[in-house]
């Protein structure tokens, strides 16, 4: 099962385990399935899984078998470097500048191409990749294997001759008859990041000691459960850009809460109020927008003044006057009516009298005569008296017309509202007042005048209350409609805004469920490389008092960081704070060292280069013991830069293959198996005592050296295991043998561990094997003396005899 | 008696191309030979200047009486030379041969000093 596939099976298993709403589950897992899906969950679609890959193509296991290089670095003609393809622990030793180092660098750039770090991090490099001496042909080759595959993969780089920077070389990848263009057609690339098989103990510490979040990202890889965390940082992106819109509208409210707060308007005031709330009632503002109609008392009072129906014009005015001085003119100029009423009716009565009677004497007078003549005349008279009453009533109702137009004139009395403007007021006060001084059943001509002269201030201040009401309401109207229109634009982005909340909720919801699950998640895959850590910390920690306990990855985005919990004499501390460079170059490969050996990783080999840098001896020991134990499993190639770790690996006896790297003029390197230091030394010598190339005379003295140097070197051992046996420090140890520098002194050291002893060595020797031995040993501290002159094959036999008795 | 010269000779030739079976011995048998130039340079010093010292067993003893004779400068040259040289001849713990630039650097300087006490030979016996 691929860990993609394995995560979401924990995801699963977690989800059921917590009854998680089904809500949250789905976005859980759209967040998991990719962006795309956990946009389309939000929308409210169901979350819609990843396939099932079928074919999880298993890493196949890859170990290093050769390693050649030609022109490049500190090594001129072709070397080959030849490593077992299969687990077990390798060393390479060889001084510095002896041109081993060239190899690691061989395997990383093969590896890794000109990568940006190195170019980056190491100028010399840079500079210095070709060799010297033989700058041409320039190439490195790489042969490695795939565990049971029959045909090797060779990675070559090789460079023409006008390259100037190692990334020019041409790359050629083979595996069996298949080419690739570069590594990374391998599936390598993601696999030698997260893993990096290749440590330099020097990075290491660096590594260690650098910006927390970089050690953190070194060692995420390797927890591979970045599907989970990226699903995490989906929804952490989709709740940033959710934020965004919410918070943008949240920020106007407050922005736009103390400009209501400034507005003396009733709606404002409202809309303050619904703003109050973090969330504000929307419908409530919509209606709040929408209404035009006013409650407020103060506000309808001045709309009733700017309502006000237009006043007469000065015309009407005028005209009204004049239909007053009309009727009094009439009036006047129409003759006074006194009897004319009874006039008529007597006059009526008579002509009646005569027309139904006849004429004859009057009845009244009793002395006139009622005739033809008469009744003509009174007729007459009749007519006129009826016209002149005519006339009367005419008049009299022009004058009641004129009076009545005056009373109807269409003049308001608005009531002014608290807080009018006094002054304007008072005007209207005073002109009105003026107004009423003069009632309508006054004097025509004089009502006349009032009006004409009473009018315009009346008129005036009217004019006057109405502008100032409608100057109120204007100023009114201008500040709510600026700021209603503003808040018709935040309605509509909260309304908006509002459509993100859901998935915002949910999208927290999802977040706050990925983030135990991560730790855990964390804790869980750490926990076995935390252990090995510790493991290896222990071994190389020795003298060191520094204790660690444990490490933790924390915090995620910028605050992540790895976290070494420490005592130190048991004071808890971090780790960092108190460490030596050589604990550091130790922690270092306490932590990182378990990354290259990942179970998960494709690559079984490790390539260390220059462990033991500051170690101490006691480190030292202890790092063999961790090679010596990944070595079980892994194919572990150590260079190192002295003997230190050969003769650790040779003393507690730790299976090994080791080459010794040494580096002629002109960069010609050679590579020899280094064995026991005692063996070396002795096949030396006997190669040596048979070498003809060299005249006898020569030869002998080197022979002799050799077979001495392979005495001082079993002597030491002895002195060694010895010592270190039985609990001294290797420091103490190492000053001793540095203190015995006589062969003498060594002898007297392992023999009698004492150096001050050496007079007792050669009877020591005598009884113990016999006098050939005591010669051999004479014949070592001498030099060219004595009977092995003739034959130094012999000496190489003596000597080779009694190295094997030393105990 | 094998000459100094004959000796500075195979450490030179030894360091650049390798004899049989000295593959990766030559650091130190080259270092043990330029000794040994060293030592008969020195040996043949005293027997033409002053054949006790030359009997004398204590190489330490002649080394220091060159001081009398080449004053103090070469005398201390030829007695730091020495004792490099023969830190390679012996096995030192963690140690590894030095290396071709040392070799290099410590050849031409015991020729310089076999040069010096041949000279010293040539004009004593003038």
């Amino acid at each position: 099962m691929s860990t993609e596939h394995a995560l979401l099976e924990h995801l699963f298993d977690r989800l059921a385990d917590q009854h998680t709403p089904d809500r949250v589950a789905e976005t859980v897992l759209g967040a998991f399935a990719g962006e795309e899906q956990l946009r389309a969950v939000l929308d409210g679609a169901p979350a819609d899984l990843p396939e099932r890959e079928d074919t999880t193509a298993e890493q196949r296991h890859v170990y290093l078998e050769r390693i050649t290089v030609a022109g490049f670095r500190g090594i001129g003609p072709a070397a080959m470097l030849h490593l077992p393809a299969r687990p077990g622990l390798t060393l390479v030793i060889g001084r510095n500048g002896s041109g081993k180092s060239s190899f690691a660098e061989a395997v990383e750039l093969a590896l890794t191409g000109d990568s940006k770090r190195w170019a980056d991090h190491n100028r010399i490099f840079r500079e210095g990749w070709r060799n010297l001496h033989h700058p041409s042909p320039a190439a490195i080759e790489v042969t490695a294997r795939f565990d049971g595959d029959p045909d090797p993969v060779r990675l070559k780089r090789r460079w023409r001759d006008e390259d100037t920077e190692p990334g020019q070389a041409v790359a050629e990848v083979r595996h069996g008859n298949r080419q690739y263009a570069d590594v990374d057609e391998l599936g390598w690339r993601q696999p030698l990041e997260a893993y990096r098989p290749l440590l330099s103990a020097n990075d290491l510490g660096r590594l260690i000691s650098s910006r927390p979040s970089d050690l953190f990202d070194a060692l995420a890889p390797l927890l591979a459960i970045e599907p989970v965390t990226e699903a995490e940082a989906r929804l952490k992106r989709i709740k940033r850009e959710l934020d965004a819109h919410v918070k943008a509208v949240s920020d106007r409210r407050k922005a736009l809460r103390p400009i209501l707060g400034g507005i003396d308007d009733d709606r404002a005031r409202k809309a303050a109020r619904l703003f109050a709330s973090t969330r504000p009632d929307l419908e409530a503002l919509d209606a709040l927008l929408a209404d035009t109609d006013d409650a407020d008392p103060q506000v309808a009072a001045y709309r009733r003044i700017a309502d006000l129906a237009a006043m007469p014009s000065p015309a009407e005015i005028t005209a009204v006057a004049d239909g007053l001085i009309e009727a009094a003119r009439l009036a006047r100029e129409t003759p006074a009516g006194g009897a004319a009423e009874t006039l008529i009716r007597l006059l009526e009565t008579a002509t009646e009298h005569y027309d139904r009677h006849g004429g004859g004497a009057c009845p009244l007078c009793l002395s006139g005569e009622l005739d033809a003549d008469w009744r003509a005349r009174a007729a007459e008279h009749l007519e006129r008296v009826h016209d002149d009453a005519q006339a009367r009533r005419e008049a009299a109702q022009a004058l009641t017309a004129a009076r009545r137009a005056v009373s109807s004139l269409r003049i308001d009395r608005p009531v002014l509202p608290d807080g009018f403007p006094a002054a304007v007021g008072e005007q209207l006060r005073v002109a009105r007042e003026a107004w009423d001084a003069v009632t309508s059943d006054a004097d025509p001509d004089a009502l006349a005048g009032h009006l004409i002269s009473t009018y315009p201030a009346l008129s005036g201040a009217l004019t006057a209350v109405r502008e100032t009401a409608l100057a109120f309401l204007q100023s009114r109207h201008d500040q709510w409609r600026a700021s209603a229109a503003e808040l018709q634009q935040w309605l509509a982005q909260a309304r908006e805004a509002r459509v993100h909340e859901e998935p915002l909720t949910r999208v927290k919801e999802a977040i706050d469920w990925y983030r135990p699950v991560i730790e855990n998640l964390r804790a869980e895959q750490l926990a076995p490389f935390a252990e090995q850590s510790q493991r290896i910390w222990q071994e190389l920690r020795q003298e060191s008092n520094v204790e660690l306990a444990g490490m933790k990855l924390d915090g995620s985005s910028t605050r992540r960081r790895v976290a070494f919990p420490a005592t130190v004499d048991g004071t808890a501390t971090s780790a960092m704070s108190v460490m030596s460079q050589g604990e550091m170059q130790a922690l270092g490969l306490a932590v990182f060292l378990p990354r290259a050996g990942a179970e998960a990783s494709p690559f079984r080999f490790l390539v260390i280069d220059d462990p033991v840098q500051s170690m101490d001896p006691a480190k030292v020991d202890g790092l063999a013991r961790v090679l010596a134990s990944l070595s079980g499993t892994r194919q572990v190639v150590v260079f190192t830069h002295d003997d230190r770790l050969a003769e650790a690996v040779r003393r507690l006896e730790i299976d090994a293959t080791i080459w010794e790297v040494t580096r002629r003029e002109n960069s010609t390197v050679d590579i020899r198996k280094n064995t026991d230091p005692v063996d070396r030394y002795l096949s030396d010598a006997k190669a040596l005592a048979k070498t003809d190339d060299m005249p006898i005379e020569v030869r002998t003295p080197v022979v002799l050296t050799c077979c001495r140097s392979a005495l001082e070197a079993r002597c030491h051992q002895i002195v060694r295991a010895r010592r270190i046996g039985r609990g001294e420090k290797h420091r103490d140890v190492d000053t001793a043998l540095a203190g015995a520098r006589t062969t003498m002194q060594v002898a007297a050291l392992a023999l009698f561990d004492d150096a001050d002893a050496g007079g007792k060595v050669f009877a020591r020797l005598n009884s113990a094997h016999g006098p050939w031995a005591a010669d051999a040993v004479r014949a070592c501290k001498e030099g060219a003396h004595g009977h092995y002159r003739s034959d130094p094959s012999e000496l190489v036999a003596d000597i080779s005899r009694l190295v094997a008795r030393l105990k | 008696m094998i000459t100094a010269e004959n000796y500075l000779l195979n450490a030179g030739s030894l360091m650049t191309k390798s004899a049989t079976g000295t593959r990766g011995l030559w650091p130190r048998a080259s270092a043990w030979l330029l000794r040994l130039a060293l030592e008969a340079a020195i040996d043949r010093y005293w027997l033409r200047v002053a054949p006790a010292v030359a009997d004398c067993r204590s190489r330490r003893a002649q080394l220091v009486l060159l001081r009398d004779h080449l004053g103090p400068d070469t005398a201390s040259r030829i007695a730091y030379l020495w004792w490099a040289l023969s830190r390679a001849g012996h096995h030192r713990g963690y140690e590894l041969a030095p290396s071709a630039v040392e070799l290099r650097h410590l050849h031409s300087e015991v020729a310089g000093m076999v040069g010096a006490l041949t000279a010293e030979d040539i004009d004593v016996t003038r």
